[in-house]
């Protein structure tokens, strides 16, 4: 006997012990393990398989209501690979019926025959739906005609178990990460309006300069966009075409329909569509590039210009529709460079957002396995003061011109040279006073704010 | 040589089998009952594979039964030896 086999056999034996130290006690017992031919029977990726495998089990177990002895569960990896095994406490259905709903969970995992759970009775026997499973290969004989007849090379057998443990630990993280995109673009959404005071814009206890819109408008606003995140972060993830042009055409589709919803949820205001906008390209090229396991803040810059081109002259040079020109338009023709706006700080790789901004947002949070609203506050009032320092917001400039935006960004300047020393308070409510009198809003900063608080989080959380 | 003892190895685990021996007397001869999960077709062959561990270790009175939930050949052979062994004394284990 092969050294190999013995190790295995010898594991198998300490299964049953353990099966037959739980019957012994009266309780029935349900086990997992994954039926791996050949050796070895579990590795790195195997096992994290089987604990994504566990985790849906047990979900699936407590929301049919069968209940786990869970103080007394048994997880270990040996020779005959990946095993858990749990007493079951009593409960109102027969074992036949336990035995049912873990088959139904086997039969409709997309893993299918590669898991097994056994159900053991309370005298220690076997629980059998006496169903000649199919063979997890060929899908066309009983498995266990397969396995004697060796009727599929090992090489074969295993070749299709690591394409379809592949398959299955992909769309986990799949899932995994857009979810986490998807929530922290709506976070960063939430955080930006929530903070307070803020210079001319809308914030927990003021309207800023808006008298159309106030705290509530945004919160509407947010929360009916945060439901295409979790779309525009899977379109990124599954992207595959080394064209990221061609992915142009359905993120706008997505992003008109948020535009359109957004109105909706508005009342015609417009509180988001700058952020549409950058969330959108943003929540794309994060989850893109997680995908290929390739995120960091350069690759996420070069995407973005690339994505992009020549944007500015593409969408400001010439006119999208024959109606009225908008305000990004208008500013363009006036004031030509600085006139840009939100088209130009993309297509210049969003400096604002990397050289300004994230530099700030790290300084205060990078460390912190947890933020507060205390830490939020003060790291995204800094960092606000930095993209309203530096960034030429088309929306001042259409609203007011060039002099009153250079007197913002100097003001807000002042205020962020100053952020940690006595004078602040003064100079930040000097900011306020400033937006107030003339009647501005940085809304475009505010914009920039929210991204720059996605790509930040992403990072920490992806790169 | 003849078994002294009742003994057993092997699992009802999938892809093993169970292996029980008990002891008969002189000249009783061979008697091998299996059950299996695998489909009577594989009979002959787990027969098969037994007795050529009985004749290997020159056992020629005895009863066995076995209970088969998908072995493959050489976990057959290494459960029934266990077996044997343990029914001769010759090998630690549990009953």
């Amino acid at each position: 006997m092969s050294d190999v086999l013995g190790k295995i056999l010898k594991a198998r034996d300490l299964r049953s012990v353990l099966r037959k130290g739980v019957s012994e006690s009266g309780q029935a017992s349900l086990s997992l393990n994954l039926n791996i031919p050949g050796f070895p029977k579990s590795d790195d990726r195997i096992h994290s398989c089987f604990k994504q495998v566990l985790a849906e089990l047990k979900r699936h177990l407590l929301s049919h209501r069968v209940l786990i002895d869970s103080k007394q569960e048994y997880c270990a990896v040996d020779a005959a690979g990946d095993f858990y095994l749990v007493p079951l406490f009593e409960s109102t259905y027969s074992i036949n019926e336990i035995k049912e709903i873990s088959e139904k969970f086997e039969e409709t995992h997309s893993l299918g025959r590669l898991l097994d759970v056994d159900i053991t009775n309370s005298k220690g026997g076997p629980v059998s739906s006496g169903k000649a499973k199919l063979c997890y290969f060929c899908n066309e004989k009983p498995a266990l005609v397969c396995m004697r007849e060796q009727n599929h090379s090992y090489a074969d057998i295993r070749q299709k178990i690591d394409k379809d443990i592949d398959r299955y630990l992909s769309e986990i993280r799949k899932a995994e990460v857009c979810k986490s995109l998807a929530s922290s673009a709506l976070k960063s959404l939430l955080h930006e309006v929530a903070l307070s005071p803020k210079p001319g814009l809308v914030d927990r206890n003021s309207n800023g300069s808006h008298d159309d819109m106030d705290f509530s408008t945004f919160i509407d606003s947010a929360s009916v966009l945060s439901v295409y995140f979790k779309e525009i972060a899977e379109y990124g993830f599954s992207y595959t075409n080394d064209d990221l042009k061609k992915a142009l055409p359905e993120l706008r589709r997505i992003g008109l329909l948020m535009e359109e919803d957004m109105f909706h949820e508005t009342n015609g205001i417009n509180t988001h569509k700058g952020a549409i906008f950058l969330l959108g390209f943003s929540l794309f090229v994060s989850a893109y590039l997680i995908a290929k396991r390739s995120f960091s803040y350069q690759t996420f810059v070069d995407l973005i210009k690339d994505l992009n081109g020549n944007l500015v002259e593409r969408e400001l040079g010439r006119k999208l529709y024959n109606e009225s020109l908008t305000h990004g338009e208008v500013c363009f023709e006036k004031y030509g460079t600085k006139g840009q706006g939100i088209r130009g700080e993309i297509q210049a790789g969003l400096p604002s957002v990397f050289q300004h901004a994230i530099p700030v947002l790290e300084s205060h949070l990078q460390n912190k396995q947890r933020t507060d609203d205390k830490i939020l506050h003060k790291s995204l009032t800094h960092a606000l003061l930095a993209l309203i320092a530096n960034n030429d917001d088309s929306n001042i400039l259409y609203r007011k011109g060039v002099e009153v935006l250079d007197g913002l960004k100097q003001k807000a300047n002042e205020a962020f040279l100053n952020f940690e020393n006595e004078k602040f308070e003064i100079l930040y409510k000097d900011l306020i006073h400033y937006c107030e009198k003339n009647h501005i809003s940085p809304g475009g900063s505010a914009d920039l704010l929210a991204v720059s608080y996605f790509i930040f989080t992403a990072n920490k959380q992806h790169a | 040589m003849t078994p002294k003892f009742k003994a057993q190895a092997g699992t009802f685990e999938s892809s093993d089998i169970m292996v029980l021996i008990e002891p008969v007397s002189e000249e009783a001869g061979r008697q091998i009952d299996i059950s299996s999960t695998v489909m009577l077709q594989f009979e002959d062959d787990i027969k098969n594979t037994i007795n050529q561990v009985l004749d290997d270790l020159d056992i020629q009175n005895v009863h066995l039964i076995a209970k088969d939930k998908g072995a493959l050949t050489p976990t057959i052979k290494a459960r029934v030896e266990a077996a044997v062994k343990r029914s001769l004394g010759i090998q630690e284990g549990t009953m």
